[in-house]
């Protein structure tokens, strides 16, 4: 792929994972609520996948960001800091669902 | 480094300047496309609004400095608070930093204008029709009364029946189309139009925060849209997306605004922390601390901004576990603000501070965004909002957050900027007055509503029960209030008079660091004679000898250019031509006055006289110009290509998609959300499931029609006329079969957009589609129309590929669109 393409993707990859998380999330304990369809693994396997995901994204960042101009290897500086801010993000999505429970 | 008009090129200073005048008459004050003007119109304008809502807000202090007054009777008072409130989100805040944008980003970045000019002119003065409707309910005697956010069923037909709310939501509609183009118009500038060498690491953070706020409003408004419309549908045409007995949902309202309303939150918060970014070093005359983190923080804010909206919803009974989720993103959101307000004390520690009045607003943004924002996480944690929510706690934390946010930048930027705006310093005595009565007249008249909130006085109450001490509490907030609009006087005063007779400032009288500085104050027209390369993050305060980009100036005083760039490194690719004033952008946005009015008064005939003009207007405005046919200019955009990207253009439409697809999600979305709701199957048993027959044949129509289209579009890059012609027409007719074929669909139905909810979503989403389908013929006609009189050529077409990428666009959402409306109820009913 285009080096550009990938950087990009690389930018959109955690943003992507962080808010599918979250309503995914939101869609799963709704179905339990007013579905009666509780699917717990569910929504774990979403959290590591997002997890997977945010992780494999600063991989490859790291390991493009030496065959890029200056501007493109800023971008990939900002988007490693932002994966990890968003991977905190998904760790507090998994904490609020194993310690808060409950429809109402 | 300095740039401005140097006295060894007169011919080029006469030619740049014969090229970029607009006409000195009435028409030219009309037809201008000077990024500078509409800049300077958006913010004057957006003045006017602010002090209207302030004196909504003063009648309302007024109203509440003693218990149990009548200077206003309950059903004004909803008026005032839900205008005030409006105004100053809609019609001050946003288009006042637009117009901040406007006027600095082009100079910022060491362009000539907007990378759409024409755009740029209709969004000035679709803002200003959009609120001289909104503001027509003053003398039409029909405020709306909602709030601003106006909740269904409260805003629905059964309990507003008058048109208040009308003007409210055709109003927004409206405004949005402005502030759309707003925000492509700006991540096209920013993307392609910086000067060479400027990376986006040597971006400056004011830039950078238009970027993050455009995008977020690309993708923020369609939400809005989406919300209003729907809204204006259950009211007058009787459908019943918000009726719960039609199978609607009222709190489908909350989800679509809130996913708008708290993004916006930082469509106006981002560029005043661009401002205090800007402002901070210079006045502390050592580079910002910490580029990359505040670079990293705005990029967050808003990207997960767009993940909070819940948090308005914590009381109306989402599943506990979901508001935790949607508690936790908001908790989350704390860390770049943390990084932001962490970077810019740095600055200021490190360096040292002269104390003028734009410092001395920055630092009062500080104190009391850090107020706010402390009271905000509060706000995030459940039990303290279910606690006060809907309180004057509520109240006192959205002033802190947006008037300490936003209008404490805002004067700051006044007292920064005004000097390259007029040529002329404020008064800086007067403007310490400024700051002093703001600074304490806001914290007396906003601090007391913690307290008054926490104490249970409830928001959106005309009066209160006296002998407590809500008292006390109230009258302070009134006298502070009042102290509010003593300083926005002298500010006026101070405006008024520094106009006249301020000290004459000189290209760059604050010894600053970024482009702006480098021309002359007020800028000449074309802003820079030579456009200047960016070899660091502050271009102003490199030793270095200044370089320029080098621009034959043949090319540049022939016709209106500035520098295409690459959108990561800047890298010269081409010059861009830049159109010349039209009159095109005031009459489509009149036009479109005309139809919302016509929406308003439910007078069928001026709605469709508005439409034809709409269409007319965009016919006029994308026929080329004598100018750009003229022999006397060069023909090919991209003579000298250095390494060509795609064209502006290109990214206009792009964007203009992104945002299209951003409404078909919102409905879709709608669809999915009531189907959840209801009980057995989706669409309801009522209703029989979708044929497939017709639909398929429709669908291999209109996707089919793809292919001509795409072969057109590669038939003239060869330069093939005739194949263009013959692959536009056929294109046409599959499309306009595939209308005729839905309309078929439409007289089977046995159901109507009035029968329930799903036939609401059913025609809406179907007809909206239609809506974007029409549109597409009639660009296909103009283009068919221009390609008869040979104005396509292998070196120009453009028009041809940014029309077909809208065309595979709409073919791309029916697809989606015949997903979920058609197969997903073969498998849900
Ligand atoms: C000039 C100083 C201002 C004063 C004295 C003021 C005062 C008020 C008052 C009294 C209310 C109504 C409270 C209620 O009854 O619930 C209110 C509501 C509001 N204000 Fe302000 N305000 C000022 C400036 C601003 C600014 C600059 C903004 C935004 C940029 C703003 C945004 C709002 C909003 C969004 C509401 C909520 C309206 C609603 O409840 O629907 N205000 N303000
Ligand atoms: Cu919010």
């Amino acid at each position: 792929m285009n080096r550009d393409r990938l950087l990009w993707l690389c930018v959109a990859t955690p943003i992507t994972a962080w808010a599918a998380q979250l309503l995914l999330a939101y869609f799963l304990a709704s179905l339990a609520c007013f579905k009666g369809i509780a699917l717990p693994v569910a929504s774990h396997l979403v959290t590591v996948a997002a997890l997977i995901a945010t992780v494999g994204a600063l991989l490859v960042t790291r390991r493009i960001r030496s065959d890029l101009g200056a501007g493109g290897a800023f971008l990939a500086s900002v988007s490693a800091l932002g994966a990890a801010v968003l991977l905190v993000g998904i760790a507090l999505g998994e904490l609020a669902l194993l310690f808060v429970r409950g429809c109402a | 480094m300095r740039l401005a008009a140097d006295a060894g090129v007169p011919s080029l200073v006469r030619g740049l300047e014969r090229v970029w005048e607009s006409a000195h008459d009435e028409a030219g004050w009309v037809t201008t496309t000077d990024h500078k003007k509409i800049g300077a119109r958006y913010i004057a304008t957006a003045f006017v609004f602010f002090i209207l809502g302030g004196i909504e807000a003063l009648v309302m202090r007024a109203q509440l400095a003693l218990p149990g007054q009548a200077l206003v009777d309950p059903a004004t008072y909803d008026g005032l608070f839900t205008m005030h409130g409006t105004t100053m989100i809609f019609l001050f805040a946003t288009p006042m930093l637009s117009g901040f944008g406007n006027y600095l980003v082009p100079l910022m970045i060491g362009a000539r204008d907007m990378a759409f000019p024409r755009l740029n002119a209709f969004g000035y003065w679709v803002f200003v029709l959009a609120g001289l409707l909104m503001y027509l309910s003053f003398p039409a005697s029909s405020l709306p009364q909602n709030g601003w956010f106006a909740y269904t069923p409260l805003s629905g037909p059964a309990y507003s029946p008058e048109s208040g709310i009308d003007f409210w939501s055709l109003g927004l509609i409206f405004l949005g189309i402005a502030t759309t183009v707003g925000g492509i118009n700006f991540i096209v500038t920013i993307a392609k139009l910086r000067a060479p060498g400027m990376s986006v690491d040597r971006m400056p953070l004011f830039v950078w925060n238009i970027l993050v706020t455009a995008i977020a409003m690309v993708f923020a408004i369609p939400s809005l849209t989406v919300a209003a419309a729907l809204l204006e549908l259950d009211r007058y045409i009787g459908t019943h997306f918000y009726d719960p007995a039609g199978g609607g949902n009222p709190l489908l309202w909350q989800h679509l605004f809130w996913i708008f309303g708290h993004p916006d939150v930082y469509i106006i918060f981002m560029p005043a922390a661009g401002m205090v970014s800007s402002i901070l070093p210079v006045f502390v005359r050592r580079p910002i601390v910490g580029y990359p983190a505040l670079v990293l923080a705005s990029v967050l804010t808003i990207a997960i901004g767009f993940g909070v909206w819940a948090h308005h919803m914590f009381a109306v009974g989402l599943p506990v576990q979901a508001l935790g989720f949607f508690s936790a993103a908001s908790m989350l959101i704390a860390i770049p603000a943390g990084l932001q307000m962490a970077a810019w004390i740095a600055t200021i520690w490190a360096g040292r501070a002269l104390w003028s009045t734009a410092f001395l607003f920055a630092v009062g943004f500080i104190v009391l965004f850090l107020l706010g924002g402390l009271t905000g996480v509060m706000l995030g944690a459940l039990p303290f909002d279910w606690q006060v929510t809907d309180s004057y706690f509520v109240v006192a934390h959205f002033h802190y957050v947006l008037f300490g946010g936003m209008v404490f930048p805002l004067f700051g930027a006044f007292y920064y900027w005004f000097p390259k705006m007029s040529g002329r310093l404020l008064d800086e005595r007067l403007g310490v007055a400024n700051f002093v009565t703001m600074f304490v007249g806001f914290n007396l008249a906003f601090f007391p509503m913690h307290i008054a909130g926490m104490l249970g006085m409830p928001r959106r109450v005309y009066t209160y029960p006296g002998g407590s001490a809500l008292d006390a509490l109230n009258l302070l907030s009134t006298a502070g209030s009042f102290l509010i609009a003593v300083s926005v006087v002298i500010f006026i005063a101070n405006w008024a008079w520094a106009s006249r007779r301020g000290h004459v400032a000189g290209a760059d009288p604050w010894a600053s660091n970024t482009l702006e500085w480098a021309t002359a104050s007020p800028p000449p027209v074309y802003n820079f004679d030579r456009i200047p390369m960016v070899r660091s993050r502050d271009p102003l305060w490199d030793k270095r000898t200044p370089r320029t980009a080098s621009e034959p100036a043949d090319l540049a005083t022939s016709r209106r250019q500035t520098f295409g760039t690459s959108p990561i490194e800047a890298r010269a690719e081409t010059y861009l031509r830049m159109p010349m004033d039209s009159l095109a952008p005031a009459l489509a946005a009149a036009a479109l006055f005309v139809l919302f009015a016509g929406l308003l008064l439910k007078f069928l005939v001026v709605v469709a006289l508005g439409a034809v003009l709409v269409i007319a207007a965009v016919v006029l405005w994308l026929w080329p110009t004598r100018e750009v046919r003229g022999a006397h200019l060069p023909i090919d955009d991209a003579p000298r290509a250095i390494e060509p990207g795609r064209a502006p253009g290109w990214w206009g439409v792009a964007l203009l998609v992104g945002t299209d697809a951003t409404m078909f999600v919102a409905l879709l979305a709608s669809y999915f959300y009531l189907g959840f709701a209801a009980n057995a199957s989706w669409p309801p048993p009522e209703i029989e499931r979708p044929k497939l027959l017709m639909p398929l044949i429709g669908s291999a129509l209109l996707l089919g029609s793809s292919a001509p289209i795409a072969w057109a579009e590669r038939a003239i890059a060869r330069g093939d006329r005739t194949r263009l012609l013959i692959g536009l027409v056929v294109g046409w007719l599959m499309s306009a079969a595939f209308l005729t074929v839905q309309g078929f669909e439409y007289l089977q139905k046995t159901f109507a957009p009035q029968t329930n909810a799903y036939g609401s979503l059913f025609f809406t989403i179907t007809s909206f589609h239609g809506l974007h389908v029409v549109s597409a013929l009639v660009l296909v006609a103009v283009l068919v129309a221009r390609g008869l009189r040979g104005q396509f050529s292998r070196d120009r077409h453009l028009a041809v590929q940014n029309v077909a990428l809208w065309w595979h666009f709409v073919g791309g959402a029916w697809v989606a669109i015949f997903a979920a409306l058609y197969l997903s109820a073969q498998v849900l009913r």
